[in-house]
């Protein structure tokens, strides 16, 4: 019988997708034990956008939120999510490199590679980068519905990212685009032209089809599926562990994943979820508008935000129309940051000025230089491109160069000698300020078990200063605190 | 653009699958005259074992819910599920017949009824009843998933159904089992042997799967679907009205529906639900292990009931295993009320005693004798058949035969002529005790839209006896209660 293994996302996907990356690292530490023993292949941790988050409104520590995990979870590897550094700026090689290497030496074991072109130029690059910090590299295949999409594409990809001798492959689908059919459809074609590197799959629930898709890519050979543990699966989030687990052992198949391990952190982040007021996943009704127009979700609310700052709220439906025209003059980029945003600003803009193309973002400027990918340059319609460049701001960014500084002199620039390299990669995507602001707050708040309603309330009575004797009733039960001498409490 | 025209489950199956028939008379009658403005083909009304739950359980008469519900729904085609067989209860066919001339009486002349053999054949001759009496029916044609269920089976049993010449098939899912595969397969092969009777299609959410199902059913060529209005859609109840009609949208059909009118009657559902604790319909997983055994929800919760009860609950597993023995021994029966329920007890049974079929229900025996469907006589595993026969027991209820009363032989046992059609219906039908209690009882309870706070604060306002004054004022408006002295 076929044994089925699992990557877990809870603690980086999961909390991306459906708390907006609101889970504490108190709250990953009072799990970690717990995941570690339940058999996972791999724990996503961190990508970068949760360098940002955690600084900025957590006022944790990034670096610190990795040490305290890799030391906890020990037997399970670790995994960094290595897109980009910094996902709407152009970053240097340097930079990445050393967000890497601190990344390994902090204790993670794994990153995902990821280019939003599925570019192999970027693959090769990342992946040595990679390979020379010592995490293990798994590159992703991005998932994608267009034209230029197609089997062949997914085939040709296939080949590419197998000579660079990755241990595995990965399938994403950010979208959650894919139905049933193209997993059949793809996974075969992937396997076969990729000289039958493992590969994982990585889905997610945003229409409810990541859960049969699971399925359909085990049945075809998959044996690494990409899960969540609920509260945090399903909604927008990748499949529930607990079903996809079920599901493939009545499908005949042997989860390597030890259930019972992971119900008390279902039962925890429940808890949490209440007291702190975050969203529980729950299943999604299928949504067939979502291929029409391929915006995520997220960005759909950002367009509205956008118009009705300008007062055309009631022109959103003509923005996710003007979107899939933006997409297609732009060459069909993969609807993933920060791509998708670019089309849907550009979109939006063409909206709002009413004559398309007539004000441009620099983004969209630099994308048609090719400096977010070359396919970019190469892929957007000629017409477009020329109305986009032939401007003035567009011959004045036509001429800068994106720098390539050393980590040297990046060091010079932002922080100076003392700093560290951590501090420095922290420096990079934030200002002095924010990381000064976090560092005032202090180590990361504790968050007990929420199963152990008696060890908080325990905890808090004797907090108290008022009163030297606590008696707590309730039917057959009670709790006695008594001080003594301010030295002990028993 | 194609047209895909819709039909109403809400009050019904929705009320059924997910309320457990909990929806009050004055819920519906609050939100009757809305959904009557969406366009619906057809609405489901009322199935018949409703006369028993609003008698016993909610202290109501249903004869109201059909009386004031018909006045409401002025537009929108009514539908009575149920026929003319008694099902479970062993309700004379007199009685049956009675209430279907009752029913057509108010103007419902539209039903929608299975055999649970899809037997075509016993299904003649209620039909025949059902015309005589004013009644259209549209037939189920009920999917399964067996050895026996094949693709050249629905064919088949399709030309059957259609050879009745009724109102329309209903392609209908009970288990929530069908798949978008499946319904690719099956979708085709009923439409193409319907000929030109229409076809429905009707499928319940336990699954996930339905609403996906519906789209491949309508790109293949069906026009008419079941939904349910949220918060009684999903679930284990049909797919929403909304989602199928957006869905189709954005595939490029038309709906003939306009589901804007119906976001009130969202609302009311929604608070009544939220008030009363009754459950709020929600997309599911999709679940493998229904395909292993497929033995409805409601039923694993029954069974692991009945083991409880013999301290064997650890046991529910091997039972669940055992049914799937059992099926297969009975012929695979479809697995719809009542023969899952004779499936289930006996695997319950098998497991209990630890030896299969050494003990065995009644059921089992009519089963194995033809009295429920004469293909689970004919089906049934021969050696199975005889250890189950080959008893003192069997023997009794060899030549049995259910009893058949003339209508007049029922109302002198329920009361004699002094009582009216309907109240005779309702005493076979609830219970003559259960039906005595409710007399004193006046008109349903009224269930004011919960949209409408407003009302609802003077509601309670004026249950207030301590005072004479009220006022509140909250921007522009005001409002003052004042208590007059009783005369």
């Amino acid at each position: 019988m076929s044994e089925i293994r699992f990557v877990d996302t809870t603690l980086r996907d999961g909390h991306q997708s459906l708390w907006a990356e609101g889970m504490r690292t108190g709250m990953m530490l009072a799990v970690a034990d717990k995941m570690d023993q339940a058999g996972f292949e791999a724990i996503e941790l961190i990508s970068s956008s949760h360098l940002k988050k955690c600084v900025r409104e957590l006022k944790e520590n990034p670096w610190e939120r990795v040490r305290l995990v890799c030391q906890k979870i020990k037997k399970t590897p670790l995994r960094l999510i290595a897109g980009r550094v910094n996902a709407f700026e152009i970053t240097p090689q340097s930079v990445y490199q050393l967000f890497l290497q601190r990344m390994a030496a902090n204790g993670l074991r794994e990153a995902r590679i990821s280019d939003e072109w599925n570019n192999f130029g970027s693959w090769e690059r990342k992946v040595n980068s990679a390979r020379e910090v010592g995490l293990k590299p798994i590159v992703n295949l991005i998932y994608s519905i267009s034209p230029r999409h197609t089997d062949e594409y997914y085939a040709q990809k296939a080949r590419e990212a197998a000579t660079l001798s990755v241990a595995r492959l990965c399938l994403k689908d950010p979208g959650g685009l894919l139905t049933p059919e193209r997993t059949a459809a793809l996974v075969p074609l992937i396997t076969q032209n990729s000289n039958a590197i493992p590969l994982e799959l990585h889905t997610h629930c945003t229409t409810g089809l990541g859960p049969l898709c699971c399925l359909e890519a085990i049945k075809l050979g998959v044996r690494i599926v990409n899960t969540a543990v609920p509260p945090l699966a399903n909604g927008s989030s990748n499949p529930s562990l607990f079903n996809v687990a079920r599901n493939a052992e009545a499908l005949g198949y042997t989860p390597a994943i030890d259930h019972q391990a992971l119900k008390p952190v279902q039962a925890y982040f429940t808890a949490i979820a209440k007291r702190e007021g975050f969203p529980i996943g729950a299943p999604v009704e299928y949504d067939y508008a979502q291929y029409l127009h391929q915006v995520p979700g997220g960005m759909i609310s950002n367009l509205a935000h956008q118009l009705r700052k300008v007062g055309m709220e009631n022109r959103l439906q003509e923005a996710l129309e003007e979107a899939c025209r933006v997409r297609a003059e732009f060459g069909y980029p993969i609807m993933v940051t920060p791509l998708s945003q670019f089309v849907g600003s550009q979109a939006a803009i063409n909206v709002i000025v009413g004559e398309r193309y007539k004000e441009v973002t620099d983004q969209s400027i630099h994308y048609a230089l090719g400096r977010w990918g070359e396919e970019g340059r190469l892929y957007m319609d000629p017409e477009v491109k020329d109305k986009i460049l032939g401007r003035p701001r567009g011959r004045e960014l036509a001429k800068w160069e994106p720098p390539e500084p050393s980590i040297q002199e990046v060091r010079r620039k932002i922080g100076g000698a003392q700093t560290t390299d951590d501090d420095l990669l922290l420096r990079w995507l934030l200002s002095e300020e924010e990381i000064a602001t976090m560092r005032a707050a202090g180590p990361p708040k504790e968050y007990l078990s929420a199963r152990h309603p008696l060890i908080t309330l325990l905890e808090e009575l004797t907090k108290r200063k008022g009163s030297s004797v606590i008696r707590v009733q309730q039917g057959g039960f009670s709790v006695m605190l008594k001080k003594k001498d301010d030295r002990a409490v028993s | 653009m194609s047209e895909v025209h819709f039909i109403d489950t809400t009050v019904r199956d929705g009320n059924q699958s997910l309320w457990a028939l909990n929806m009050r008379t004055g819920m519906m009658l609050a939100a009757a005259e809305k959904m009557d403005r969406a366009g619906f083909d057809s609405a489901e009304f009322f199935v018949t074992v409703m006369f028993r739950k609003l008698v016993r359980e909610h202290k109501e008469n249903p004869w109201d819910w059909v009386r004031l519900g018909t006045k409401r729904f002025t537009k929108t085609r009514l539908r009575w599920h149920g026929g003319l067989k008694g099902g479970f209860e062993k309700v004379p066919s007199c009685v049956l017949r009675l209430m279907m001339e009752r029913i057509v009486g108010y103007g419902i002349t539209l039903n929608r009824t299975s055999n649970c053999w899809n037997d075509y054949e016993v299904f003649r001759e209620e039909l025949k009843g059902l015309r005589s009496v004013g009644m259209n029916t549209v037939v189920n044609l009920i999917y399964s998933v067996s050895p026996r269920h094949t693709d050249a089976y629905y064919a088949r049993k399709a030309r059957e159904a259609a050879a009745l010449k009724p109102y329309a098939i209903c392609f209908k899912d009970v288990g929530g089992l069908l798949t978008p595969e499946r319904t690719r397969a099956l979708v085709p092969l009923v439409l193409k042997n319907a000929g030109d009777v229409p076809v429905e299609f009707h499928a319940h959410c336990n699954n996930g799967l339905a609403p996906l199902c519906y789209l491949e059913a309508v790109k293949l060529g069906m026009k008419t679907l079941h939904t349910a209005i949220p918060p009684l859609a999903n679930g284990s109840s049909q797919p929403s009205v909304y989602n199928v009609a957006q869905n189709l949208r954005a595939l490029g059909y038309a709906p003939a529906i306009d589901e804007s009118v119906l976001q009130p009657v969202t609302q009311h559902f929604s608070a009544i639900a939220k008030n009363e604790g009754l459950p709020i319909g929600t997309p599911v997983e999709y679940d493998q292990a229904q395909y292993l055994h497929q033995v409805p929800g409601g039923m694993i919760s029954n069974l692991r009931h009945q083991l409880k009860l013999v301290g064997m609950e650890q046991k529910l597993d091997a039972t669940l295993v055992e049914a799937v023995q059992a099926r297969a021994d009975f012929g695979y029966p479809i697995m719809v009320t009542p023969l899952s329920q004779f499936v289930g007890s006996q695997a319950a049974i098998n497991v209990i005693v630890g030896e299969r079929y050494r003990e065995v229900t009644d059921q089992t025996i009519q089963y194995a004798l033809g009295f429920w469907g004469k293909e689970g006589a004919d089906l049934m595993d021969p050696n199975v058949k005889d250890k189950i026969l080959n008893r003192p027991r069997a023997k009794e209820w060899v030549g049995w035969e259910p009893p058949e009363p003339s209508l007049e032989e029922v109302r002198r046992q329920f009361g004699g002529h002094g009582i009216s059609d309907e109240e005779l219906v309702l005493r076979v039908l609830a219970g003559e005790e259960h039906v005595k209690a409710i007399q004193s009882v006046g008109a349903p309870k009224e269930y004011l839209n919960a949209a409408r706070p407003l009302v609802r604060l003077v509601e309670k306002l004026t249950n207030k006896s301590d005072r004479h004054h009220i006022y509140i004022r909250k921007g522009d408006l005001s409002i003052h209660l004042e208590k007059r002295e009783k005369n």
